[in-house]
């Protein structure tokens, strides 16, 4: 009786060792000397208060670990921190901000492991639907840096809480979201600074002086996208999607201005928005209109491909700063760096991005485009004069001015065709 | 079971097929039908099965394969050698060049030769060769195929060269397709069918197929035409895999493609119009210069008609010139001669470039199909 009372007591040990999982002090007495600072910081984490040993995020396949595979990513956290996921799945943060889309395995020189940035391991399916032609035109390394190190944030909570903190005071320090909030295209982080908001909170602490945190992360919110009114390329939402944001930012401000005070301020940022649109769109028209005259230089179909629209001209979102042509890149510079600090340091209420950094660079943009494009149709001018005595060449260049015109609803179909039989008309009587 | 009446139509072409073989020799080739009136075959030379043969631009010589590489000349029966044996051989237009493609471990090795056997111009490239033709007398297009072995299928790739004979050729991907790993377990050669061209006889166009692999359906082929000097596309029609793609209409306005299970099309492939219908898969295909004779699953065809039947795994190549038809049957080469026809028209250069502009144009976009119409009917009055 008493031995199987052992052998039964003997098996229940052993099925409790096997299904507990290991602790975490399987694992410091190595990393101790190891990773000394991973251990430092999960010992003085919520983590480690609540007994949440290294294996439940990481795993126990060590030998994946090793290897970069196991990373702790959303999947991991979204469990135990339900609300915070939610909340950053909703927002701009969360949705499929995670650069990329569009296979690099065919690219020349490609890193095979950076499959993981669009792919689980072992499926064909992309993690995410955004398109990102400058992610594709970069190389392994620079993506992981200059892309990743910011555009995992859909999928990584360390992307800001870093890996091993738990500490509430570091996400909750606008130099958190510094990293990335900052630089040439979207300086928000410096505009905050420079602002009266920025210079408060550094003269009078955080009672006086809001955050980042405090207007776009209300109450801890992990939606970052609360009371925005346009995309992050600055295009305005349409008024069904602006309207209740706007209702959403006005209150967080209300809690320290006066509702119309507030009112009249944004409504401001939304009129300095709308002008420099303006002024972004006469330099954008002036690009499509060298294009349909063939006069870029290079055209679109004589540079290397654009990764996601081939060899057509892009002026949107997906433009790109490289294998374009001067003019191309100017206008660049224009809506991704100028018209984005103009209206950015508009809503962030700094006067100097505002108006020095943007909306004077932006009109100077345009001067330089305006210069570029006269020289670019100078220079045709003997292009055209040649192609006289090379008819089919002037035709063809004409019926691609007219095609890409219909094409983007600057000319009817009726207009069209009867443009198009006059070159043809014309091709003919050459002919004789 | 056969039905009875088709069991019997069924014994007798067998019988009669056998009796042929019987009364004419294992040398000769079989034929069901009669010949028509003029019409004769000769056995010419023995040569490699499977081999390639094409007859030079005049109609005078032939390159093929008989233990090696030579130039035979159906006239005397004379052969000059030309060393080792090529897979895939082809004449410049002007007949004075000869392009041949070696194996090259899983890659290619290009040869240019001149009429003395003597190689101009060599060049490795990745891929199995499975067609070149020459654009011109001085550039060469070739498609290759190359299949990359992952763990959950294969990477199809159709890369069209162009090289003019000088440094390395330049690829285009027209085709990539990731299948699954059933097909990736095919034969090569049936992954290799999977991609061909045809060039049209302006030298302006091809038209190819790419390779699709749908998830939950049958694997298929695109046949697309491309416009050379654009780069301008168009799908046209899809097809089995087994399918021989599509040949040019003389006029290079037409299409004849097999759909590799049920029949060959007739097809302006602009206005997507079906212009008639051949009741056999077009898994081999060749037409005539003149259009009026077509040697489809080896069975020839007069103005749409079938006229005899050489067995289905014969291949031909019509003689440029006309009148003549080379047909490989197993390890030997016979020619059919005294197919009549009206010789093609050859428009003049300088009609040739302007017209070729107004193809370039509509493979764009940048004229309709009723611009061109309209525009080529009052360029060229016919």
């Amino acid at each position: 009786m008493k031995n199987r009372f052992a052998q039964l007591a003997l098996v229940v040990i052993a099925a409790l060792s096997l299904s507990l999982p290991a602790a975490a002090e399987d694992c410091i007495p190595c990393h101790r000397e190891k990773t000394p600072a991973a251990v430092r910081q999960w010992e003085t984490s919520a983590h480690a208060r609540a007994k949440i040993g290294c294996e439940k995020c990481h795993g126990s396949d060590h030998d994946k670990i090793v290897k970069g595979e196991a990373r702790v990513d959303m999947k991991v956290c979204g469990p135990c921190h339900q609300k915070a996921f939610k909340e950053h799945k909703a927002s701009r943060h969360g949705m499929g901000l995670h650069s990329g889309w569009g296979c690099t395995r065919n690219l020349a020189n490609r890193d095979p492991a950076e499959c993981r940035f669009c792919h689980e391991e072992g499926s064909t399916a992309p993690l995410s639907g955004v398109q990102c032609a400058r992610f594709l035109k970069q190389t392994s390394e620079m993506a992981e840096i200059g892309c990743n190190y910011c555009h995992n944030v859909e999928s990584s909570c360390a992307s800001c809480h870093t890996n091993h903190n738990t500490s509430l005071a570091i996400v909750r320090d606008p130099n958190s979201c510094a990293k990335c909030h900052m630089g040439p295209d979207h300086p928000q982080w410096e505009m905050w600074q420079t602002s009266l908001h920025g210079t408060l909170n550094a003269t009078a602490g955080i009672s006086t002086g809001p955050t980042c945190q405090t207007c776009h992360m209300p109450k801890g919110s992990h939606n970052v996208s609360f009371g925005i009114t346009m995309s992050s390329g600055g295009a305005p939402y349409p008024a069904k999607q602006a309207e209740p944001a706007r209702k959403e930012m006005l209150q967080i401000c209300s809690q320290c201005h006066a509702p119309e005070f507030a009112r009249k301020d944004l409504t401001r940022g939304d009129a300095v928005r709308s002008q420099s649109l303006t002024i972004l769109k006469e330099a954008e028209k002036i690009i499509w209109d060298l294009s349909d005259h063939g006069l870029l230089d290079p055209m679109p179909e004589k540079r290397p491909e654009h990764p996601l629209s081939g060899r057509k001209l892009v002026t949107d979102n997906q433009m790109l700063y490289e294998d374009t042509s001067h003019i191309e890149r100017l206008f660049f510079k224009m809506k991704k760096y100028d018209y984005a600090r103009t209206i950015k340091g508009a809503y962030h209420q700094n006067p100097a991005y505002t108006h020095w950094y943007g909306n004077a660079e932006l009109k100077m943009d345009l001067v330089d485009i305006k210069a570029e494009a006269n020289r670019l149709r100078e220079r045709s001018g003997a292009h055209v004069a040649g192609n006289g005595e090379n008819p089919a060449a002037a035709a063809e260049e004409a019926l691609r001015a007219l095609k890409s015109k219909v094409e983007r609803g600057a000319m009817s179909e009726e207009e069209y065709a009867v443009e198009k039989a006059k070159v043809l008309d014309r091709l003919k009587g050459s002919a004789k | 079971m056969l039905p009875y009446r088709r069991y019997r139509s069924f014994t007798i072409a067998s019988t009669f097929y056998l009796a042929i073989l019987l009364v004419t020799g294992c040398a000769r080739l079989p034929i069901v039908g009669a010949l028509p009136d003029g019409v004769a075959v000769t056995r010419l030379t023995r040569v490699e099965p499977a081999s390639p043969f094409a007859w030079n631009d005049g109609g005078t010589k032939i390159a093929l394969v008989a233990d090696t590489f030579v130039i035979y000349n159906p006239a005397d029966g004379k052969s000059q050698p030309f060393g080792a044996a090529p897979y895939e051989i082809g004449w410049s237009s002007d007949g004075e060049h000869l392009a041949a493609v070696f194996p090259h471990g899983k890659d290619a090795t290009l040869r240019i030769f001149n009429m003395r056997g003597a190689v101009l111009s060599e060049a490795d490239i990745s891929g199995h060769v499975t067609k070149l033709a020459w654009r011109s007398n001085d550039e060469l297009l070739v498609a290759a195929v190359t299949v990359e072995q992952l763990s959950f299928g294969a990477n199809v790739k159709g890369l069209l060269y162009r090289w003019q004979g000088i440094g390395k050729p330049a690829a285009t991907t027209l085709s990539e397709t990731t299948v699954r790993p059933f097909i990736a377990r095919w034969p090569a050669e049936k992954l290799y069918q999977t991609f061909t061209f045809a060039l049209s006889p302006l030298a302006d166009e091809i038209a190819y197929t790419r390779l699709q692999d749908p998830p939950a359906f049958s694997p298929y082929v695109k046949i697309f035409i491309r416009n050379m000097e654009s780069g301008a596309e168009k799908e046209v029609a899809s097809a089995a895999v087994t399918s021989a793609g599509a040949v040019y209409s003389a006029d290079g306005e037409r299409i004849l493609y097999g759909d590799g299970a049920n029949a060959s099309h007739w097809l302006d492939p602009w206005t997507e119009k079906e212009l008639a219908i051949i009741p056999t898969p077009g898994r081999t295909i060749a037409l005539s210069p003149g259009n009026r004779y077509a040697l489809i699953d080896g069975r020839l065809y007069r103005d749409g008609k079938e006229v005899v039947a050489f067995p289905a795994t014969s291949e031909g190549a019509f003689n440029p010139i006309g009148g003549r038809l080379l047909v490989r049957y197993d390890d030997n080469l016979y020619m059919i001669s005294g197919l009549g026809e009206p010789k093609a028209d050859k428009t003049v250069p300088a009609e040739r470039e302007r017209f070729l502009t107004l193809r370039k144009w509509r493979s764009e976009g940048l004229i309709s199909i009723p611009d061109y119409q309209s525009a080529r009917e009052r360029m060229f009055p016919q």
